[in-house]
């Protein structure tokens, strides 16, 4: 993929992001997991470019606040999403989130919660 | 009784065609909402009658692939389209992913995640339906 084209895409993604952090409240397990594969491919995305664009960046931090302040407030404990992506070792911890949610009467961000 | 874990192809395709077309679909407004844009940078904005015409697409795709996995303790179905044609549009969407309830009859989820092989390929008892669901 060319450089510009890759740019698109960020930001792309990085809308998509944004729109689906304002929607959080009503995200289900399967959508939250979509998320955070989202937010980890942007990441990823950013580091391909071979310029650093500080603004997608800044762009990039915002939704992280917005998320993790939205978050907190509808208790979905995602902190340690972020505090984890700092460990390399631990790159998929937070796929366990979802294997516990096989529960047929689990509420909606009950398996979130269960962290 | 119907198979759920591996049916065929056909079968799938039928009950997704059927479903799409009674918009038999679960909280299809806020899925709406929340998935609109999720085409944004081909097609704008879809409108709720695109978003709603996605199931029936997909299944007349000849591109479609096929899994089965568990989702909240319910067998569900998925069926994934690279690149799909929007024919009013002229434009295609990349990703397209819908899940469907078999036992319910009733669409789950219609979106575009990144990662969509990653995620159905980690849920448990992933099946891929002969062989369609290629690794990239």
């Amino acid at each position: 993929m060319k450089e510009n084209q890759l740019l698109d895409r960020i930001k792309d993604q990085l809308a998509r992001y944004e729109h689906w952090v304002a929607y959080l409240t009503e995200l289900d397990s399967m959508e939250m997991e979509a998320l955070l594969l989202l937010r980890d491919e942007i990441e990823e995305n950013m580091w391909r470019l071979s310029n650093p664009f500080m603004e997608l960046k800044e762009n990039l931090r915002s939704i992280d606040n917005k998320l993790q302040r939205k978050s907190t407030l509808c208790s979905i404990k995602l902190d340690g999403y972020f505090v984890n992506k700092t460990n390399p070792s631990s790159s998929a911890w937070w796929w366990h989130l979802f294997d516990i949610s096989d529960d047929a009467d689990a509420d909606r961000f009950g398996s979130l919660e269960r962290v | 009784m119907r198979e759920l874990r591996c049916p065929a192809p056909v079968a799938m395709l039928n009950e997704l065609s059927r479903a799409g077309i009674a918009r038999r679909w679960n909280h299809f407004y806020k899925d709406w909402e929340k998935h609109k844009v999720d085409w944004q940078s081909a097609v704008g904005v879809l409108s709720q009658e695109e978003y709603s015409r996605l199931p029936i697409l997909v299944a007349e795709s000849d591109e479609v692939e096929l899994c089965t996995y568990i989702y909240m303790g319910r067998r569900v179905w998925g069926f994934y389209v690279r690149q799909l044609h929007l024919p009013q549009r002229g434009a295609y969407l990349s990703e397209v992913l819908i899940i469907f309830d078999p036992i319910d009859e009733e669409i789950i989820h219609c979106m575009r995640p990144d990662a969509v092989r990653p995620y159905c390929m980690r849920r448990k008892d992933f099946v891929s339906i002969r062989g369609r669901w290629r690794r990239r």
